[in-house]
């Protein structure tokens, strides 16, 4: 009779929220979004290395060339960072102590991922720029283990 | 006053035991409004705690005495001072507590955050509700 009425009074009068999930609370990571950014940071770094620098007496065409430069620079710049964050996110929130155990090496990959993004950010570096790539792919391998899905890894580009 | 110069760290882990059901005591106090209740979102405190169960809060229980390694606590998050989560007591280390979900897999805890202090404890859980 007592929980009867108690599981009523439960039902009808609101509680507040006691949350016991993890910080990202819908579930929902994906080293994809690291991906997307590194390849736009390795896109802009073949870019970079592909632009003619034109003649300096051309005043019109050398304008435009720095301008493109800039551009591109700070795309590079802003994606490499952004590809970073998304690394961190994945790294520190949906990976566990359980992964650890089953991927030794998880800090390091992580560790070296985003040591790599900053140096596509220093550098105009296509090596660093693949490093990068690869570094994410390995992260794409190890985060769909852990789900158990076999998930290809796929580029844009 | 929460009782604070506290060491109490266990050789295990905390043992992760189920919490009573309401009784026509702990439903007295919570309809003369010494506990109150709370509604669990999420499952990092399965199989303890489920998904939408409600729980009641006894926001005095450590105010003569200290927090016990396996008590079910009501803290504030460390980082999201607005996030109010639910998690078990592992130990009492000076003025941090360091506190754990029940499952492990999905919880995120001290594990990551560390020791989180005191001051942010609002209570123990008492039992569920009903």
């Amino acid at each position: 009779m007592l929980n009867r009425l108690l599981t009523a009074l439960d039902q009808v009068l609101p509680a507040p929220t006691a949350h016991a999930h993890c910080d990202g609370p819908c579930g929902v990571y994906d080293p994809a979004s690291a991906r997307i950014a590194a390849e736009a940071a390795v896109s802009m770094t073949k870019k970079l290395l592909d632009l003619e620098v034109p003649d300096a007496s051309n005043k019109a065409a050398y304008a435009k060339y720095h301008n493109t430069f800039s551009r591109y620079t700070a795309i590079k710049e802003q994606q490499a960072h952004l590809a970073k964050e998304e690394l961190l996110v994945l790294w520190t929130d949906y990976f566990k102590p359980p992964h650890l155990e089953a991927y030794p090496d998880l800090h390091e990959t992580f560790w070296k991922a985003a040591k790599e993004c900053s140096a596509v950010k220093v550098e105009l570096s296509l090596e660093h720029a693949n490093g990068l790539m690869g570094h994410i792919e390995k992260i794409h391998n190890i985060f769909w283990a852990t789900k158990g899905k076999d998930v290809p890894f796929t580029t844009v580009s | 006053m929460v009782a604070r110069e506290l060491n109490v760290v266990p050789d295990s882990q905390p043992e992760t035991r189920r919490l009573a059901p309401c009784n026509a005591w702990l439903a007295a106090l919570w309809v003369l409004r010494r506990l109150r209740r709370y509604r669990v979102a999420g499952a990092s405190m399965e199989p303890s705690l489920h998904e939408g169960q409600s729980v009641l809060l006894n926001p005095r229980a450590y105010s003569t005495k200290a927090p016990c390694p396996g008590d079910v606590l009501l803290l504030r998050h460390p980082t999201r001072a607005h996030l109010i989560t639910v998690k078990r007591l592992a130990y009492v280390q000076g003025d941090g507590v360091y506190v754990l979900g029940d499952n492990a897999e999905s919880s995120t805890d001290s594990r990551h955050y560390g020791l989180v202090p005191i001051t942010h404890l609002l209570g123990r859980i008492e039992c569920t509700f009903p």
